[in-house]
Parts: structure tokens; sequence; C-alpha cells
């Protein structure tokens, strides 16, 4: 995001005066900001002047004409800020919390430290609806004048850059851009809805982000194919494919469908010999990472997820106070994530066996520090023994593995997967796509049966033979014996008469 | 009381009938596997597989074994044919078969301690155990791990070429088992040869 010049941040626009543009500008300047416009010296127009009026209480700026609650009596635009986790930022500081040490005097100096270094990165009503979060330096998105819908570039991704902005715009190295960018260029507000943003419907502030009301999920637009739709479902692709069948409701879609994405490592926080607060971290990696989802719900039940590594560290706040976070085992410090990064095809949906079976792609013990083995414990991923050990009751298992498609056994409408060898060794193997009739058994067909297996390229014992080579098998092994008794016969009658 | 001649050492009765009972398994697993919807002699198809393989692979080492005793023993000059067995032999035994056998002669060739084969024999081992044995065992080797030996199988032609190959040697080795048996009977009485492949003495016939 380009940085803006100073008077490009300060600058009221006519337009905002104009009513047709920006009913706000009909509104007096004093009412929202303070101030005392009947005074001509500097110092006393501005006594009581506020740079951000709905920073933390927008009731008095918005609430007149944004109602607090509605007739239902139910939290209005205004009213839900209590809950709006971009403003409260509850679900960042619980998990601080949750990990912190339970002595008072240690909290209060987490509460100073994260009031200098972390409690900046809040918006608030105009922090995205008329300015820049001041977390990014602030100003004017367009000379005063209100956005019901943000801007991307300037609000959204100026706070959610670094990790969800570069992953959906494919500004990390080797990583396409998110299909629904470059395909539909979808924007934030596409999927994730004011409604999300300003965590409505939520009676108490939502402990993990994910929790949030009305939040944006992938079925929202993406239906099974021939499920039902009500008006409100949105158009996107059905789910076609019979593998969502399959892993519906066990494999989050980002399992499948998401790239390679940044973790961070390691977050220390402090202030710099000017008194400037300061956090550094350890480099980022990118990396792609399947782990358990202990905490499960019904509307979103996987329990394979992809997880990310948070930036947080053991001395954190080791400036402030040492041994702050005396409770690290109580918070994954891999936490289920939704990368932004979705593609159709992604290198572990190329095959069944580029995900089962590939460990590298599973969260174990050897992805974790020392210290944060124990906190991670539920997200980890127990290692099942490789495809070809899972199916070594099966002759020649790698064979089986390479030549037949997975779903050929493990198919989803059946409880079971098939183990009966015959279903696919036979004349009628249920390989064929075509039906096939008993061979022909003639000197004359020199054809494989079931030579469709055989074009494409897996010969199957016992469904592929050459009935013409078996017709003369069996005769050369007749005639033998035949032959074989008459010599004896004609033996046993000389043998007789002498 | 005839005089006894001790053709058969211990290890080549007992390589013989090893021999014998795993060709017999693997003819009869073979035969399941060709055509597992019609036969069904191991109970499944995994077992008939299972049984192949494990009697293949133990053929393999009891084929080994037998080369090198034989080799190292000499005894392999049993099985090499000379000048005068390729001419007349040949055609002197086989007219006996076809013949001399009916009116009751004795055999043109009599056993030796140093020459137990008769010709025909001769000629008919050797080819199928030096020739023929180590064709049917290599394919069945490369059918028995097609993963370990991928580029051979496509330079081949493929699996279907192996398999077919396989089962090619398979029914003449079938046939010759059947022949085999049936000649066993042709000595000097119907289980004369039976007898010597189990005791390891044979009578001396006079010629």
């Amino acid at each position: 995001m380009a940085p803006l010049e100073p008077y490009e941040k300060v600058q009221i626009d006519t337009d905002f005066l104009d009513e047709d543009e920006d009913v706000h500008g009909q509104v007096s300047c004093e009412k929202c900001h303070g101030g005392n416009p009947e005074s001509n010296d500097y110092k006393t127009a501005h006594e009581g002047v506020v740079r951000d009026p709905t920073y933390p209480d927008p009731s008095k700026a918005c609430g007149e004409c944004h109602a607090m609650d509605d007739e239902g009596g139910h939290p209005g635009i205004t009213g839900k800020n209590k809950t709006n986790p971009h403003v409260t930022l509850a679900p960042f500081k619980n998990k601080i919390y949750l990990r912190a040490d339970s002595d008072p005097c240690v909290r209060d100096k987490i509460e100073d430290a994260m009031g200098t270094n972390c409690s900046a990165c809040h918006s608030s009503c105009g922090q995205c609806h008329v300015s820049r979060p001041e977390s990014v330096g602030g100003g004017f998105i367009d000379g005063h004048l209100f956005q019901k819908t943000p801007p991307v570039e300037t609000n959204c991704t100026s706070c959610h850059g670094s990790r969800v902005g570069q992953e959906f715009h494919g500004e990390n190295e080797g990583i396409p851009a998110d299909v629904h960018h470059t395909e539909h260029e979808m924007a934030c507000k596409a999927c994730h809805t004011g409604d999300e943003m300003h965590g409505s419907g939520m009676s108490k502030e939502p402990f993990d982000r994910y929790e949030v009301a009305n939040r944006a999920k992938c079925e929202d637009c993406h239906k099974m194919a021939g499920s039902e739709k009500t008006e409100a479902d949105k158009q996107g692709k059905d789910l076609v494919h019979p593998d969502h069948a399959i892993h519906q409701g066990k494999v989050s879609c980002q399992v499948c469908h998401s790239m390679p994405y940044k973790n961070c490592y390691s977050c220390h926080v402090g202030k710099n010999e000017l008194g400037a607060p300061y956090f550094e971290t350890a480099p980022s990696k990118m990396d792609f990472k399947i782990g358990l989802r202990s905490k499960t719900t019904e509307d979103r039940p996987e329990k394979y997820v992809t997880v990310r590594h948070v930036p947080v560290s053991p001395g954190l706040f080791d400036f402030y106070v040492k041994d702050a976070l005396t409770n690290m085992d109580k918070a994954p410090t891999w936490k289920f994530a939704t990368p932004h990064n979705i593609q159709l095809k992604t290198p572990q949906n190329e095959t069944c066996l580029a995900c089962h079976g590939n460990n590298k792609l599973f969260l174990t013990k050897n992805d974790a520090e020392s210290w944060e083995v124990k906190a991670n414990e539920d997200v980890f991923v127990p290692l099942k023994p490789a495809p070809s050990v899972r199916h070594n009751w099966l002759e020649q298992p790698e064979l089986h593995l390479k030549k037949v498609d997975c779903l050929i056994c493990h198919n989803p409408a059946l409880q079971s997967p098939i183990k009966d060898c015959q279903q696919c060794h036979a004349v009628d193997s249920i390989l064929l796509t075509t039906a096939e009739k008993t061979p022909e058994y003639s000197l004359t067909n020199w054809s494989f049966t079931n030579k469709e297996l055989v074009e494409k390229g897996n010969y199957v014992v016992g469904s592929n033979r050459i009935p013409a080579l078996d017709v003369i098998g069996i005769l050369l092994v007749l005639l033998t014996l035949v032959g074989c008794l008459i010599h004896g016969g004609l033996r046993f009658i000389s043998r007789r008469r002498k | 009381m005839p005089e006894k001649l001790y053709l058969h050492p211990i290890t080549e009765r007992a390589w013989h009938w090893i021999h014998a009972i795993l060709v017999i398994v693997l003819l009869l697993s073979g035969v399941q596997i060709h055509w597992p919807n019609s036969v069904n002699f191991f109970g499944s198809f995994p077992n008939a597989i299972s049984t192949h393989n494990w009697a293949g692979i133990l053929l393999v080492c009891d084929f080994f074994l037998w080369l090198l005793y034989n080799l190292i023993s000499r005894r392999v000059s049993h099985y090499i044919l000379r000048k005068e067995d390729i001419h007349p032999g040949m055609i002197v035994q086989a007219k006996f078969y076809a013949y001399d056998i009916f009116k009751n002669r004795p055999h043109p060739y009599a056993q030796a301690e140093d020459n137990k084969f008769n010709p025909l024999q001769k000629a008919t081992y050797f080819s199928f155990m030096f020739f023929m044995m180590p064709l049917l065992l290599l394919s069945g080797i490369l059918y028995l791990c097609p993963s370990c030996f991928s580029s051979l199988i496509s330079f081949v032609g493929g699996l279907k070429v192996v398999a077919t190959f396989h089962y090619i040697m398979a029914v003449i080795f079938a046939a010759f088992f059947v022949a085999h048996i049936y000649l066993a009977t042709t000595g000097h009485t119907v289980f004369a040869d039976f007898i010597a492949m189990v005791t390891g003495y044979a009578d001396k016939e006079e010629h």
C-alpha cells in the first residue's frame, strides 16, 4: 500500500459537503469530533477534539442515526461494536491471557505491554469506513467521504496483508493467487459480509475468531451437486467430484484446495531507546501442514484442517516481564487456518496418494519446538503406516496402489472397502467400464478377454487371457494324456499277447 | 537276485520329490489363478496367489541348489549328450518307444551309474532344466515383483507379455509332467523307476 502525503491524510474533499455525495457532510464537525466552533482561538477551538470519535465507543458519534439497538431489542449496527472483534481484538487477547501466568501483577504488566504494542491493531467504525486504520498510519480513504464498503487495499489488506492479502493476490513467490481473485475478481466482501465483520448475532465476545457468527463458509457458494438450493444460496461451482462425498465433514476444504502459506514464528515486543514500541519476529516460512482440530462444531465438523503457526513464543513479553506466559501449554501454537490461496488443483489433491501417506503434509512432533510440543498435542496427526503397508494384505500392494484407482475399492457408495480380490480378478471384473461377455473359447480368438484393461496398460490376472492360447494349452495337455493312455494301452495289450 | 545299481543318491532323490511336489502345487494354483471363476483348489483367490508365490520362490531355490549340486559334483555329465547319443542314439531310443516296446524288446541303452539317462531323456532333461526351467522361473520372478523389474518388463512388452509367456511355459511343463510320469512306467517293470527314485537303487538290466 503506497503511503499518503500528509495533506492527503487530512484534506477533506469538498464533495463531502455535498448531500448527494455523503449525507454525513451535513453533520457539523463538532457534533462528532468535539471542539468549540464558536471560538476563534486555536487552542480553545480544539479543546476536546478527538481524531476518531468512533473508538472505543461509537454510540455518541454514530448512535444517533445508526441505532444502538434495533426494534427487537437486539444490537443495532452501533451496538454490535461491543462484540465486534475488529474493535475488541477479544480473540487475540483471549489467547494471550489463556497462556499468561495467573499472578495478577504479571497480568497487569502484560496488559500494559499489550496496550503499548499489540492493541494498536484494532479498528473502529471510522477506521474502516472513513480512514485507514491508525495502526497503518491512518489518513482519509477519500477526503473524509464515508465508504459503505471499505476498500480492500487501503483497509482490509493494510492489516490482513502479510498473510491473507499476499496469499489472495499471489504475492508469495511461486504460489498462484487465489482462484476467487484471478478468475472471479472477488473482493473480501464477496465472502466476508458486513454481519461477519461487525460480529452480528453475537451475545458476547467470541473467544476465537472462527466463532464469529455469520462467518464466511465455502459451502455458502459451493453446494454438493444435486443438493437443494435456497434462493439465498450464492452461485458457486457445484461440488461434482466424488471425492467431496468421501471427505465432506472430515476434511476442511483448504486441506485439498489451498497451497503453501505463510507461517510466523516467535514474536518479541519491547520499546526502543526513544520509548517507541517495536516487535521482532523470526523469519516466516512458507509451509503447508494438516493438523487435527480437537474442538469440532456442528457447522464445522472437519477433523483434518490446515494449521498455521502463530508468532507467539514464551519470551513474547520478556521486555516488560519475565516468565509472563507460563501456561504456553494451554493453547496450541499451530492454529486452525483458512489460507486464502485456493486452487482447484493442488499438489496434494492430484491423486489420493499425493495426500494419503504423504507424511510431510501432516503436522507431527517433529514440526514443533520442544517448548510447544505439549501445547500442540491435540493438533499433531498420529501418522499411519504407509499405504503400501496398510495394503500389505494384497499381493503386490505397490502395483495395486499404482495401477488401481483408489475409488474402485474405496467406493463411496459402499459401506466398507472392497476386499474380495475376485471382484477385480474375474471375467466380469469391476475394473471394466464396459460390459463384457463370457470369453469365447475358440482357436480364432487371439485377442485378450476384457481387452479394455490391457489397452489401459493393466494386465489383470484372472480377468485377461487369450482364449485361443487356453484352447491350445488344454489340448496340448489332453493330447499328451491321451497319447500316453493309448501308448500304455498298446503296451498292455502287447504284453498280454506275449 | 538281479544286480543293483545305485543311480540316485539321496540328495538327488530329495531334490526330485521336493521338485515334484512344488511343480504339482504350482500347476494347481496356477490353474486356479488363471481361471478363478471356474476352479477353486485352495479355498480362495488370495490363497492360490500366496501359495503360488511361495511355491515359486521355493522352486527357484530348489533349482539353484540342483544346479549347484550337479556342477560341483560333476553329475551334470548325466545330462550331456555324447556324439553317439545324438546319432544313432536318439533315433534308436525313439524307435524303441514307437515300436520295440510293443514287441517287449529290452531297452536299447542300459542304465549305468555313470550314465543313467537314455539319449532322449538326456535331450529332454537338458533342454527343460537348462533352458525351459530358467525361462519359466525368470518369467515367474518378473511376474512376482513387477515393481522391481518395471524397466525390464516394459522392455519385453509389458506385464501382459510376461504373463502370456509364463502361461505358455507352464502349459509345456504341464504336458511334460504328464509324459514324464507315464514314461516312468516304461522301466523293466511298471514301478521299477518309481521304486528306484525312492530307494536310489535300480535293477541292472541284461542286454
